[in-house]
């Protein structure tokens, strides 16, 4: 058994506008946090992981399975919580309605439902909000209840796409304090480009630029980089900003 | 049970239930003039889906396009189940309302006729196949919401649905038969055809399950489902429109197993058993021209009700008449039917012999023969005189003059001077 994401000479491109080209990923089990900046291809590799968008050519192993295979993805979906980064719902269901149709949809069935969704909203601390409309919601409000949709049915696999944003500093440390809690039972990818939030929760960094990974490694790793006369508050940002500016080679 | 019972509360299924009611309760009851009768009541429920339609597609094709508007598609391509059981539980909840918002229609529309027909039954096959045609299209209008998800598709859709079913009112046959909605009226002398309908319902639901099918394709659907509901979807339709295009969309056949209910000896008048309501005041109009005929020529020995225009012909040595609606006025006609056909004069009206003035003439008659003189409306001197000399005559005399004008009064060959 390898790790819970790998994946090989991954291309993808919208057009001829090329966003990766030859990509090679591994995500290991635990946190692993996809940094890069606005446009490095942090959606686009990951809609490629939960299959929104085929790759032109590569290959790519999701929880053991060859997801490019036929029927690939559909064995290992019921074990993926995905979080894009539009949170997607119809505004007239209420948040409980929401997580429970999400529940329903990645199979869970019908007698569990009500527990694990009353279970995600605690978690996400919506219990208060259950009721409420999801076009009444706030923005981080909003990103809360996807984060439920994409937890309820307790994946193998949690992939969040910018889940912080929008969110308060009182909810960022509470969302952290969720993906160090569900890391313990699933392997958790999240992206983002608020390299603080990484320092917090990742056991491994991806560092995407340019549609190349340019550091793959610790905390600790990316803040060894940093160099001195390089702009950050700290030496996380410093190490960021010093792997961004490493020539880019392609595959 | 949950995506159902979400969709049944948050849906726009329910919600444009009492409208889609509302608006096929109207249409319905504004294509009735009677409730007597259960193939006219039949034939205003089968109408009512032309004014459904609009607003349930386009509910429909909205719905179907909310999933990729909303970014749900995403979750459905990752369900953990076939990720057409989500848009399925939408069209499905969709249909029904739109069946049930059918049905309720009909109930509302049938509810009285079963209280005062008097012969026969609901055309169930009619029925079933208008609503099955009703049901089809929100199916179709919610895939093509899920194929082309655009903002304005809802509206194009229902647009479209409108003017398609206007067009169609133009037409007849095969292409006819194979478009859902339809204004038809089924006389009680007739009976539908129903293998054209058997046809329609095949095809209408083959349509509905092809588009289901093909919402399936459109997210993902395992091919070990989506072949076989292709293949079974595009066998009932074809095999449907075969057969409604071998009948050449032929809607009735005609009745040969009415049993007329009659009364009366001289003359002995009949009528559909579907108007048997209506028979008494046919006879009594009846035995007045009758009456007034007596000792002449156009002596009246037995009528019968018949459908207007083709088909009309009378037995042998019977007389027609035409009732549509179980109604003073409709019975006034009937009269007039009666007194022109005893007279002979229906060909003084039109046709190559017309003559205005000998079909003025021979509105005299007519309006003597009914006991309403205000039927007659002189269109010159010569005219209102010689009404006046005929209506001042005593009856004798007036049954001598048409013994003596009998050749005259056939021929539509009566001239002002007949009558003094």
């Amino acid at each position: 058994m390898g790790d819970p994401i790998m994946g090989h000479g991954l291309t993808q491109q919208y057009g001829k506008r090329s966003v990766f080209r030859g990509l090679d990923v591994v995500v290991p089990a635990g946190v692993t946090v996809l940094l890069g900046p606005n446009g490095a291809g942090k959606t686009t590799l990951l809609h490629t992981i939960v299959g929104l968008k085929r790759p032109e050519a590569g290959s790519l192993h999701v929880l053991g399975r060859d997801v490019l295979r036929r029927g690939g993805l559909r064995a290992v979906a019921a074990r993926i919580g995905f979080l894009p980064q539009v949170v997607s719902h119809y505004p007239g269901y209420t948040v409980r309605e929401s997580v429970s149709y999400a529940a329903w949809l990645k199979g869970v069935p019908e007698r569990d439902i009500s527990l694990k969704v009353d279970r995600a909203l605690r978690v996400m601390s919506l219990s208060g909000r259950a009721e409420s409309r999801m076009g009444s919601l706030s923005g981080g409000l909003l990103r809360r209840a996807g984060v439920a949709q994409a937890l309820v049915h307790e994946p193998d696999l949690v992939i969040l796409d910018e889940p912080a944003a929008g969110l308060d500093p009182e909810q960022r440390i509470e969302l952290r304090r969720v993906l160090r809690k569900v890391a313990g039972s699933a392997t958790v990818l999240v992206s983002t480009h608020v390299v603080d939030d990484a320092r917090h929760v990742a056991d491994t960094i991806i560092l995407l630029n340019e549609g190349a990974v340019v550091y793959t490694g610790t905390v600790a790793g990316l803040e060894d980089l940093a160099q001195p006369g390089v702009d950050g508050d700290s030496d996380l940002e410093r190490g960021y900003l010093t792997a961004l500016r490493q020539p880019v080679v392609p595959a | 049970m949950t995506p159902l019972r979400i969709e049944l509360r948050r849906g726009p299924g329910l919600w444009t239930l009492p409208v889609l009611v509302g608006v096929g309760v109207f249409m319905s009851r504004a294509q009735l003039d009677t409730d007597t009768v259960w193939s006219y009541a039949t034939g205003a429920v089968t109408s009512a889906p032309m004014l459904m339609a609009p607003l349930a597609v386009g509910t429909a094709a909205w719905a179907g396009g909310r999933s990729q508007r909303r970014g749900a598609r995403h979750a459905w391509l990752l369900a953990g189940r076939n990720p057409a059981q989500a848009p399925l539980v939408e069209a499905g909840v969709l249909v029904a309302c739109a069946g049930v918002a059918y049905a309720l229609v009909a109930a509302v529309t049938l509810l009285p006729t079963a209280t005062v027909a008097t012969w026969g039954g609901p055309l169930w096959w009619w029925l079933i196949s208008a609503g099955v045609g009703f049901a089809a299209t929100v199916s179709v209008a919610y895939g093509v919401g899920v194929l082309l998800p655009g903002r304005f598709t809802p509206f194009i859709v229902a647009l479209l649905t409108y003017l398609a079913a206007t067009w169609n009112l133009g037409q007849y046959g095969t292409w006819f038969a194979l478009f859902p909605f339809t204004i038809e009226l089924i006389l009680p002398f007739s009976t539908p055809h129903t293998p054209t309908m058997q046809g329609q319902l095949l095809w209408f639901t083959g349509l509905g399950l092809l588009a289901l099918a093909l919402v399936a394709v459109k997210v993902h659907s395992p091919a070990r489902v989506v072949i076989p509901a292709i293949g079974a979807s595009l066998a009932l339709a074809a095999s449907g429109a075969a057969i409604v295009i071998g009948e050449n969309g032929r809607y009735v056949d005609v009745n040969r197993h009415i049993v007329w209910s009659c009364s009366g000896n001289s003359p002995q008048v009949c009528i559909h058993p579907a108007f048997a309501t209506s028979l008494t005041p046919i006879s009594q109009r009846a035995q007045a021209i009758s009456q007034r005929l007596a000792s002449t020529p156009f002596a009246i020995s037995r009528v019968e009700q018949r459908p207007r225009g083709v088909g009309g012909q009378p037995t042998p040595g019977a007389i027609a008449y035409a009732l549509d609606t179980p109604t003073t006025d409709h019975y006034d006609r009937a009269s007039l039917d009666i007194a022109i056909a005893a007279l002979g004069v229906d060909s003084c009206g039109h046709g190559p012999q017309r003559d205005r003035t000998a079909h003025a003439m021979a509105q005299i008659l007519v309006a003597w023969a009914v006991a309403d003189e205000k039927l007659f409306l002189p269109r010159d001197p010569g005219h209102q005189q010689a009404k006046v000399s005929f209506f001042n005559l005593p009856l004798t005399s007036q049954h001598q003059w048409l013994t003596d004008h009998a050749d005259a009064v056939r021929t539509c060959s009566l001239t002002p001077q007949s009558f003094t």
